[in-house]
């Protein structure tokens, strides 16, 4: 593989992996914090709302677990295309 | 700098405006003496001042209220009697004819649109990707990143479960008390100015409910004590409420109101401290370093000594200071406002550019300035006319005239859309960007580029 069709498939992954990781932030922050939020409050989780946990507490944790996924990925994906530093 | 100053006005007993200047006169020495690593390890050290007095009390207080040790927990856990917590502040503020607390007062899509001006603007700021120039490396600058998400979240976890606390803790201490068996937090709080109440029905008990209990934003207070000892103001409204309660002091008094001991007390104090006055010499350095170099050495004057270029450092972040001071004396409405307007605005103008210019490769020098320009534009606009008005000009516009019900701190996240749409158009219109600029491109998506370029 030349060096240019290297950078682009390592790239093309990495947008893929950004899709996907971005979409269940979206799900997470947007969706069961703020658009169905009223649906989800209906349903309770110890004394919060649903709804309102994700938004207070929830999305927060989802994104911490995100960006380390993202972390991994990514290091592993360095190593793949031999671009890892170390 | 109004956080500082509330800090120094409540622990000195003194009045807010000589807190603030008191905090400018800190801030001041301490930007002078540190310079960029001096503020990296003071700001580690000040996270750990702030997390220590920000969750010492938060534990304290969750034990105290749910039995719970973990602030997180607590916030959804039960009270003595058995009830949850948060269904008894949603009865509360039914009670006193506020909204329910777990509702909020905002429309879904207003929800929406401040929260993402918030995100991208975080991502947009200038003095948030300066912190990555301090890690050369694209691995460690990943989990960087991710230790500094796991830090935040902590503190951010938790501040809603003060929120709901300070609020339960608030209106049970204060609510159809009278004014002479108040605890003493409440006069020393209104000592400084940042509580209010006036005995309107007489009957000398603090009446809380829905409703603003002045005329205007602040209180204005007269000379001399009322029947009660409470300082009197001129400016009562008409309505029920008779409490006047400054928003931007109830981390500070939540320690307090729940009765906790003063060590504990002086804890948030530090920690409230530590936590304003490394925003501000973080903040500050971003100033005086962009104003001395990149615009004085590199665009006015490139043969500056190094000594001056110190010296227009300094003076940049006097000056810079003296504007924070003033904005601190004469805030520009409530704090949080203003910083989503801050982020608004680094969402209609930063963020766009930086995402296009990594992944549209047919973006050009044309599109981005067009873009920008554009967005910050409208940004500014919609901030004048529905938030501030100008002065002696006219007075900004109700709510009802927002477009789409987007509140001027919701903007950025349309003002972003119009930036994107407008940097793409003229971008097409115009030429392609040089090679150079491609080639850079291609070179930043991978890590080595990156790599290499850090070091130029």
């Amino acid at each position: 593989m030349s060096s240019t069709n290297k950078a682009r498939a390592y790239w093309k992954e990495n947008v893929i992996y950004l899709a996907i990781l971005l979409s269940i932030w979206f799900v997470v922050s947007y969706g069961c914090g703020i658009l169905f939020r009223d649906a989800l409050n209906s349903i309770n989780l110890g004394g919060f709302k649903l709804g309102f946990w994700f938004a207070q507490q929830g999305s927060i944790y989802v994104f911490v677990v995100l960006i380390f996924v993202y972390v991994r990925l990514m290091n592993k994906l360095d190593k793949k295309y031999g671009y890892h530093e170390d | 700098m109004r956080g500082v100053g509330i800090v120094f006005s409540q622990f000195l007993q003194v009045d807010i405006t000589l807190g603030v200047i008191i905090g400018m006169a800190v801030v001041l020495v301490f930007a002078f003496l540190g310079g960029m690593k001096g503020i990296t390890y003071t700001q580690v050290a000040q996270y750990c001042v702030l997390i220590f007095a920000f969750m010492v009390p938060a534990i304290f207080i969750s034990i105290q209220m749910t039995g719970n040790i973990i602030p997180q927990v607590g916030m959804g856990g039960t009270l003595e009697d058995g009830t949850y917590l948060l269904d008894k502040l949603d009865t509360l503020h039914t009670q006193l004819g506020f909204k329910e607390y777990t509702q909020g007062s905002k429309s879904t899509w207003d929800v929406f649109a401040i929260t993402f001006a918030l995100m991208v603007g975080t991502a947009g700021l200038p003095h948030v990707i300066v912190r990555f120039f301090t890690v050369p490396k694209v691995k460690d600058a990943r989990k960087s990143a991710g230790l500094a998400l796991l830090f935040i979240a902590i503190l951010y976890t938790t501040a809603p479960a003060v929120a709901v606390f300070s609020r339960t803790n608030l209106i049970e201490t204060v609510r159809d008390q009278s004014y002479t068996d108040i605890p003493q937090w409440f006069k020393n709080w209104e000592d400084t100015g940042l509580i209010a109440w006036s005995d309107k029905n007489g009957d000398g008990k603090i009446q809380y409910v829905q409703g603003s209990a002045l005329v205007g934003k602040k209180p204005e207070f007269l000379e001399g004590r009322g029947t009660y000892g409470e300082r009197l103001i001129s400016n009562a409204s008409e309505a029920t409420n008779e409490l006047y309660v400054d928003r931007d002091i109830m981390v500070l008094a939540n320690p307090e109101i729940a009765g906790l001991p003063n060590w504990v007390i002086a804890l948030v104090a530090a920690g409230g401290l530590a936590a304003a006055l490394s925003t501000a010499a973080g903040l500050l350095l971003v100033i005086s370093t962009s104003i001395s170099h990149d615009l004085i050495k590199k665009q006015l004057k490139p043969n500056i000594t190094d000594k001056g270029e110190l010296r227009w450092a300094r003076a940049s972040i006097l000056v810079a200071i003296v504007i924070a001071g003033l904005f601190g004396i004469y805030p520009p409405g409530f704090v949080a406002a203003v910083v989503a307007l801050a982020f608004g605005l680094a969402a209609a103008s930063f963020f766009p550019a930086i995402i296009l210019g990594i992944f549209d490769k047919r973006m050009n020098k044309q599109g981005a300035v067009a873009g920008m320009v554009v967005g910050i534009t409208i940004m500014l606009g919609y901030m004048i006319v529905y938030k501030t008005g100008l002065i002696g000009v006219m007075d900004p516009l109700p709510a009802s005239e927002w477009w789409f019900g987007t509140s001027p701190e919701g903007f950025g996240t349309i003002a972003m859309c119009v930036n994107v749409v407008v940097s793409i158009v003229v971008s097409r219109l115009t030429p392609k960007p040089p090679t150079a600029v491609t080639d850079m491109v291609e070179n930043i998506r991978i890590p080595s580029g990156a790599g290499k370029a850090s070091q130029h």
